[in-house]
């Protein structure tokens, strides 16, 4: 194997270490938007509530 | 208050200037590997991959003892948060190591002690947040997923050692078989120890930011618990 094919092995490894970090992120970042959200609407409605 | 905003705000700071100097060195400065080529410069982010895991996994199996001792939330919130930072690295480490392994071994998998031991790792930490999913109960899936989380920890020792107590294809770098270093180049050992503090801090940085989404659900959940009876 020349080195031009293990260039291509090496740049598919960090490739897939960035994306799946990447991915991770945008997911968790997502999730903790999405839970913000549903606190703020819960907490409001629990603000409306009779006590 | 103050020194939580000042970690969030030199973590991604440091994290970002490490990964810099780390793919400077990486694909820049350090010299190729006579034997491998260019495709050696994976084992530097692979070995990154595995400490994070390893700590991760640390984290869950110290996290999950002190769950079953305590019974408080805050160590199964950690728990969970670990097991899935651990599960990511987990897979990019398995990843990495088969991209180096086909045009190394000329295979992308091998039934070697250490890659099948790291394969049952992965399963056993995947289980650890299924089990949760599985069981109505969360405080009864908090406490299955702890005696899973303890377990595993043996399964990491097992793979530490695979190398040297079996016939195993797996190279060990940091001390060899022999009881040297496998890395002869001091900027070898240098881009190795720049990349393992990166990815440190990465991982130091997404757990604090996993913890903070653990805490916003249980809250959430805590929210729901307070809402039921007026809604039904």
């Amino acid at each position: 194997m020349d080195d031009s094919q293990h260039l291509a092995f090496l740049i598919a490894a960090y490739a897939v270490v960035w994306i799946g970090v990447l991915l991770y992120v945008v997911g968790l970042s997502r999730r903790s938007r999405t839970l913000e959200r549903e606190l703020d609407e819960l907490r409001a409605l629990l603000d409306k509530r009779p006590r | 208050m103050g020194s939580d905003s000042l970690t969030d705000r030199l973590l991604p700071a440091a994290t970002i200037a490490a990964m810099l100097v780390a793919v400077y060195l990486i694909f820049v400065a350090v010299p190729s590997d006579a034997f491998q080529g260019p495709v050696q410069r994976i084992f530097y982010v692979h070995m990154a991959m595995w400490l994070n895991t390893f700590t991760a996994f640390a984290i869950v199996g110290v996290a999950s003892l002190l769950y079953l001792w305590r019974r408080t939330p805050r160590w199964d919130r950690l728990g969970r948060a670990a097991a899935e930072l651990g599960l990511l690295f987990c897979s990019l480490g398995l990843a990495t190591g088969s991209i180096w392994g086909k045009p190394i071994w000329n295979t992308w998998w091998t039934w070697d002690p250490r890659l099948t031991l790291t394969l049952i790792l992965w399963m056993i930490y995947a289980a650890y947040l299924l089990l949760r999913t599985l069981v109505n109960d969360p405080e009864q899936g908090a406490t299955f997923a702890a005696i899973l989380g303890v377990s595993g920890v043996v399964d990491l020792y097992l793979i530490n050692r695979a190398v040297y107590w079996w016939r195993s294809i797996h190279p060990a770098v940091i001390v060899t078989r022999e009881g040297s270093t496998g890395l002869q180049d001091p900027l070898m050992r240098l881009t190795l120890l720049v990349c393992m503090v990166a990815f440190f801090l990465l991982f130091l940085w997404l757990l604090r930011l996993r913890l903070r989404t653990a805490r916003l659900q249980d809250e959430l959940d805590l929210l729901r618990g307070d809402l039921a009876p007026a809604t039904y």
